[in-house]
């Protein structure tokens, strides 16, 4: 927030705070003067910031997400964050698709209730029948279809955008976007260069806005973990677990995963017998590379490597509560930074369950597992092997390093989200309510 | 449309005061709102223009938008390279004399059109030389990167093997000595 003396805005709300000792003060003059100067937003914002640092109202929030609608990790990010600021601010929920608050609880676990739900379709999609509103079918050529967001964003105090979609103008006093990753570079209706503050959720990420959109970004805030289980079954269970989206191009890699225990349970069926291997993940009904893992797993009756799509969250948590270790390889080939785990919630799930991650060392993998300490990180399918046997082969090397890995997961609990995020906006709102 | 009145009296009651900016400010907030809901241009509402362009560096380019950079620019250069001289119209302003300035205008301009095709082929060709090894070069990339791929699958099989070799080396001597048993101490021999 610009602070200086110059500030026609700024110099308005002193007055206004002090009006009570100057007499003919005229609010209507210099309000149209801000206006005819900087636009009607800028007035109007004057205004809002007046009411707050008057103390004749809470502020007002906003979240928005463009997936709102979607089951996802990003936007459990966003609803998270919200639910953490239901005491601070006056908040509205922003989606472009039908949901409800009670979704997100059934969704998330999360109560919303106290928080309002704004349903702003958006008329270039909704023409076409698109369930998800992909900002890369947006060109120069057709006029951007998030202004409509952006209009809105101005009737707030505080405008936080969580979508990874960069095209929504801010005319809030205070905008934040959070970036869960840079996934195109800056082209037509780039605004991310607007927001008053750019939230991050790994390092990784981090790293790519400065490559790709030349942006320093400026407060860092690890996601909510909460799959926490202080009943995670002791010992565990001979069960190697992998946790992610069937993605129909294999950015998660489940097919390397499953060529690694056939050639274990080839090679080494003494040691590899009685262990199981388990792919949990979401998938599209019809899923190409989904069938040809099931192509690869080939006997169908075989019972140590088993595919479960789209289960629920109960019988997930069982999975977490039982596993042994945990395997994740998304990363391994890739030809783009996105291809990378930007954070790895999955993996600090399983690590919250106490068991030991062998996963990719890059992204932002390497700020959860520290390499052979509470868990391991690989750069290649031998190191994936090499590393998984030591365990197999060394129950107790499972249990040491288990509890390790229950302890580094601690720093990525839903609680220590919850206190950076409000210390975060109270710092905003100290800054704001100050004028 | 402009804001009416608002000026406030020098108040001895700090209440009354409150509430007359509490008024004021509702006031200009409602006819800021309808006045913001006339305005159809974001651009307007804010007074300045928002969008602006990006320019981006050809070294920054991640694996996955090369490919794609390749294709633009190669069909771009394609489009280009060939130059020919652009057929200028000629014209007078002198209402006697236009006709033969127009006429030794176009004499001279057929003469150095001559030297200007020349150097213009010759350019042509250069062009179309360095299009032809830049392709060559891009051929030659795919193929490195390929054969690179390949490669790396192999390194990847064969570093498995070796794991998967250095754990039957450590299975079998771990089974020897444990068929061999417990150094018997008693034995002359084993000491």
């Amino acid at each position: 927030m610009n602070s200086h003396d110059s500030d026609p805005s700024l110099k308005l709300l002193r007055d206004l705070k002090a009006c009570s000792h100057q007499p003919g003060f005229d609010i209507s003059a210099e309000i149209e003067k801000i206006s005819s100067q900087a636009g009607l937003q800028a007035a109007f914002n004057v205004l809002l910031r007046a009411e707050v640092a008057l103390g004749r109202r809470r502020p007002a929030l906003a979240v928005y997400d463009h997936a709102f609608h979607l089951i996802g990790g990003a936007q459990k990010y966003g609803l998270t964050l919200t639910a953490a600021l239901r005491d601070l601010f006056d908040i509205t929920i922003i989606a472009n698709k039908d949901i409800r608050l009670e979704d997100f609880r059934r969704w998330y676990g999360l109560d919303l209730s106290g928080c309002a739900l704004k349903i702003i379709k958006v008329p270039f999609y909704e023409d076409r029948g698109a369930s998800f509103l992909d900002p890369a079918f947006v060109s120069a050529k057709v006029e951007n279809p998030f202004h409509v967001v952006g209009r809105e964003s101005g009737n707030y105090d505080i405008f936080v955008n969580n979508s990874m979609n960069e095209m929504v103008f801010p005319l809030s006093n205070v905008s934040v976007l959070v970036c869960h990753f840079p996934e195109r570079r800056p082209q037509s209706y780039f605004y991310s260069d607007r927001y008053t503050h750019v939230v991050y959720n790994s390092r990784y990420t981090a790293e790519w806005i400065e490559k790709m959109w030349r942006l320093v970004p400026h407060e860092h805030i690890y996601p909510p973990v909460d799959l926490e289980d202080a009943e995670a079954v002791r010992p565990k269970k001979k069960l190697i677990l992998s946790v992610a989206r069937f993605e129909p191009e294999g950015t998660k890699r489940q097919r390397e995963m499953v060529e690694a225990f056939l050639t274990l349970d080839r090679l080494y069926p003494e040691i590899i017998s009685g262990w199981r291997f388990i792919l949990v993940g979401g998938s599209e009904p019809k899923n190409r590379y989904l069938d040809e893992l099931r192509t690869l797993i080939g006997d169908p009756s075989r019972r140590n490597i088993e595919l479960r799509v789209n289960i629920p969250a109960a019988e997930l948590r069982t999975l977490y509560k039982e596993a042994s270790i945990f395997w994740h390889l998304c990363g391994i080939v890739h030809d783009h930074p996105s291809e990378v785990e930007h954070f790895g919630m999955t993996t600090v799930e399983a690590m919250q369950n106490r068991a030991v991650p062998v996963a990719y060392d890059g992204g932002g993998l390497r700020e959860i597992v520290d390499h052979g300490a509470d868990g391991f990180r690989i750069k290649t399918k031998g190191e994936l092997l090499q590393h998984s046997l030591e365990l197999i082969r060394c129950p107790e090397l499972i249990d040491k390093m288990g509890r390790a890995a229950h302890e580094k997961a601690q720093q990525f609990s839903r609680a220590r989200f919850e206190e950076r995020v409000r210390t975060f906006f109270r710092r905003i709102l100290e800054d704001y309510s100050r004028p | 449309m402009v804001i009416k009145s608002g000026r406030f009296p020098a108040a001895e009651n700090h209440g009354n005061m409150n509430e007359t900016i509490d008024q004021e400010v509702k006031r200009l907030k409602e006819d800021l709102l309808r006045r913001k809901e006339e305005v159809g241009d974001l651009r307007s509402l804010v007074a300045r223009e928002i969008d602006h362009e990006f320019e981006s560096d050809a070294m920054d380019l991640t694996e996955r938008e090369i490919e794609p950079f390749l294709e633009k620019t190669m069909a771009a250069v394609r489009e280009d390279f060939a130059l020919k001289p652009e057929p200028q119209t000629l014209t007078s302003h002198r209402r006697i004399l236009g006709r033969p300035v127009l006429y030794f205008k176009r004499i001279f301009m057929n003469w150095s059109d001559l030297y200007t095709k020349r150097i213009l082929d010759k350019q042509n060709r250069t062009n179309r030389n360095f299009f032809d090894l830049f392709k060559v070069l891009v051929l030659r990339s795919r193929w490195s990167r390929e054969k690179l791929k390949e490669l790396d699958e192999r390194l990847g099989e064969c570093e498995a093997g070796l794991v998967v070799m250095i754990g039957k080396a450590q299975d079998l001597q771990a089974r020897l000595e444990k068929e061999k048993g417990p150094a018997d101490t008693n034995n002359p021999a084993s000491r």
